[in-house]
């Protein structure tokens, strides 16, 4: 029973719900921009002082913040790196009752959709 | 005088006994103490084809019983005579044309004034039809058993007032119980804790009212695990219109209702992209006009 996810109300979602290191498990790439480091990244640690995006070839870092907007039900990421800034929808966020695992849905706005595991 | 009488009532007497055990629908016989037959009725002569004269000899009447029944029958038989307890038994006996039909042998010993056995009574009745009726009556419910154990839903029967009292195969293998655990209102036992007041207010009204009925809850299975199912409700009636049973099925729609909620999720996912897509152009419209602005 412990290993089952339950959707977050993502209306009522804590920030500490979306930190932690995510393993990007699937994406569905923008055609837009294929090759930038988001789309090639395994890894993006959200901790709570810094960014850290880990791809095969590069480690970028930066910083993010929860952003909230009162046109959306749901959060969404400011992810900030040296070169550009980019945000990214929260979908849906899904959890076990322990918080041990967890699973992330991010929209960005160039069309780049990820899910992302915890751990 | 009285031995004139006695003497003269004998005869009269064995002549009403012939008469009426003849008359009788049943084949009559009697026996010694030992099992020796002393007497067939002229029914038994005309059902097997064999007088007294011809059924003499210890297995005779066994060698007329279908070959299955007639181990049994000597085992039952011989039973009564050592113990002297009444004999009772459903055996094949084989008519003079070589058919068998189905009899329920009865025989009741009769005692002296010491106790002991002087007389065994039996009767043969022809219970053929009522025999095959309930042959028949078995195998329809086998082939029901078989069909309902082997159908794709959990079904069920419950009385009129809503105990339930029979269960399909599926619904023990989903739930890991068994009836003498289901049985009446033991279905609360894999109900959802937070369905089963809504579930239990709703059938305590749908009982009375002997309406078809449809509700859909969550079942949990032997693993633990909770699925969705639609439930069926169709009473059944007598002839005068009473409410004698319910007839009920659980229809497993957790796929279903997964595929619905992931529709449902892309639908509100899409119109949440549109206007985070949206925001982002509204704050690049702010940003200009905050420039054209200074």
């Amino acid at each position: 029973m412990s290993d089952l996810l339950f959707d977050v109300n993502l209306q009522q979602v804590p920030d500490d719900y979306l930190a932690g290191t995510w393993r990007i498990a699937h994406r569905v790439l923008n055609r837009a921009d294929p090759a930038s480091p988001l789309a090639q990244a395994t890894n993006l640690d959200l901790g709570s002082q810094q960014l850290v995006l880990e791809a095969p070839s590069l480690t970028e870092t930066g910083s993010w913040d929860v952003q909230r907007d009162e046109l959306l039900n749901r959060p969404y990421l400011r992810l900030n790196f040296p070169s550009e800034e980019l945000r990214a929808l929260v979908t849906r966020l899904r959890r076990t009752a322990d918080g041990a695992r967890s699973q992330l849905n991010l929209y960005f706005s160039s069309g780049l959709e990820m899910q992302l595991d915890r751990p | 005088m009285s031995a004139d009488s006695s003497t003269s009532a004998a005869p009269a007497q064995e002549n009403e006994f012939n008469f009426l055990a003849d008359f009788i629908p049943q084949l009559v016989w009697i026996t010694d103490p030992t099992g020796f037959h002393t007497y067939f009725n002229q029914r038994w002569i005309d059902y097997t084809g064999y007088t007294l004269a011809d059924s003499v000899g210890a297995e005779m009447w066994n060698n007329l019983l279908h070959p299955d029944d007639q181990a049994r029958a000597r085992q039952v038989w011989g039973h009564s005579l050592a113990t002297g307890d009444d004999y009772r038994i459903e055996y094949r006996f084989k008519s003079k044309e070589g058919e068998y039909r189905w009899f329920l042998g009865e025989a009741r010993p009769k005692r002296n004034d010491d106790g002991h056995i002087v007389t065994w009574f039996g009767t043969c009745t022809d219970i053929d039809e009522q025999r095959r009726a309930a042959d028949q009556l078995a195998e329809r419910e086998a082939e029901f058993a078989t069909l309902a154990d082997n159908m794709a839903q959990l079904s069920w029967m419950a009385r009129p007032d809503g105990h339930i009292y029979w269960y399909n195969k599926r619904w023990y293998d989903y739930t890991g119980y068994d009836l003498a655990e289901m049985e009446g209102w033991g279905w609360e036992k894999v109900h959802h804790p937070d369905y089963m007041e809504s579930v239990v207010n709703f059938v305590t009204v749908a009982w009375p009212k002997g309406e078809p009925w449809e509700l859909t809850f969550p079942l949990r299975g032997a693993d633990g695990q909770y699925r969705w199912f639609l439930t069926r409700a169709i009473p059944v009636h007598d002839e005068q219109g009473h409410l004698v049973r319910w007839l009920g099925t659980n229809t497993d729609v957790t796929e279903m209702r997964q595929l619905q909620e992931q529709l449902q999720n892309a639908y509100n996912d899409l119109e949440a992209k549109v206007t985070f897509r949206n925001l982002e152009l509204e704050h690049e419209v702010q940003r200009l006009r905050r420039e054209l602005g200074k």
